[in-house]
């Protein structure tokens, strides 16, 4: 495929080859993340898909050790300790500027969404692991960064290189993938979609 | 090996030893603090079962953190890898995690009676 904006060939099977083969690490090893990696991870945040283009949301990057175990420990979701955490903040002040209501409008955590993706994705092309948490302490990871007020936590993206060396510390087993066709309905809901070609 | 009365170890002393106590330092012991504490916050808003999850979550940490400050005891030690084994069902196959509850509810309980003449003075809760 390529495309007249970028100019640049993409093959629509590696694309899809990068999507299916990523997934979420929990164990991650000591190597640090190279700077200019870190920010090709930022870059595809910035590139994400956001409603109205508001940018309502600010990307906070944490490597000094004693901060991601600070982190780490205020999150119980988070079971190892990263080389690299990207805190997902709203900007609420932004989110004023935008018109927005923060807890109201949905747009503001699908956005969220879109950026954790995008992020998550070039990191997997760059050979490294990441792994979403949402399960943190919103209180308690405002005060070990000492956040402003208007910085809410939204999501915390953890970026390493997977400890695949070593014996996975949990070794979490995923449910088996659902098919493609028995996620998709056709037309109507409820009704089955015809066969992929191929 | 029987022990006399107020000798140390014995009836109403509290034991000493490594396969008795473990002394925890402060570091480790807050970051069990700010586990429990956080995981308050959180299961408010997550699904019921991440309640017994982070639960789990946390005997399997003071286990962990028990025996490695130096507490000698193989049961502990099993317990937190059938802890660690096992609280990952809640994600893969939940019928297992529901049923696993119960089992380690049993063994601690098990483990209790095993130990209740080994224990010193009592002490309020």
């Amino acid at each position: 495929m390529t495309t007249a904006d970028t100019g640049r060939d993409v093959d629509p099977a590696s694309l899809l080859a990068l999507l299916s083969t990523r997934r979420v690490v929990r164990d991650f090893g000591p190597e640090p993340v190279e700077d200019a990696q870190l920010w090709m991870i930022l870059e595809a945040g910035r590139w994400a898909t956001c409603a109205s283009n508001n940018r309502v949301h600010r990307l906070l990057v944490v490597q000094d050790r004693q901060q991601v175990r600070l982190v780490a420990d205020m999150s119980p979701g988070i079971f190892s300790h990263p080389a690299v955490m990207v805190v997902i903040c709203t900007d609420l002040q932004a989110v004023a500027a935008a018109g927005l209501r923060a807890d109201a409008e949905p747009t503001v955590f699908i956005d969220v969404g879109t950026l954790m993706m995008n992020m998550m994705t070039e990191a997997h092309a760059l050979g490294l692991g990441t792994c979403p948490a949402t399960s943190f302490s919103r209180a308690g990871v405002e005060a070990v960064l000492g956040l402003p007020a208007h910085a809410r936590p939204e999501a915390i993206l953890q970026i390493g290189h997977p400890a695949a060396a070593r014996p996975p510390v949990r070794p979490w087993r995923s449910r088996p993938s659902r098919l493609v066709t028995e996620l998709v309905h056709w037309e109507r809901y409820g009704q089955a979609p015809p066969l992929p070609p191929g | 090996m029987s022990q006399q009365q107020g000798q140390p170890g014995g009836p109403g002393e509290p034991r000493s030893g490594p396969e008795h106590s473990a002394a925890v330092p402060r570091d480790r012991a807050y970051e069990l603090l700010a586990h429990l504490v956080a995981s308050a916050e959180i299961c408010v808003t997550e699904p019921h079962y991440y309640g017994s999850f982070r639960l789990l979550d946390a005997a399997a940490k003071l286990a962990a953190m028990m025996l490695g400050c130096g507490l000698d005891d193989p049961w502990l030690a099993s317990l937190q890898e059938d802890l660690d084994r096992n609280k990952v069902t809640m994600m893969s196959d939940r019928p297992a995690f529901y049923a696993y509850l119960p089992q380690a509810a049993r063994q601690v309980a098990l483990r209790l009676v095993e130990t209740a003449g080994d224990h010193g003075p009592d002490v309020a809760p």
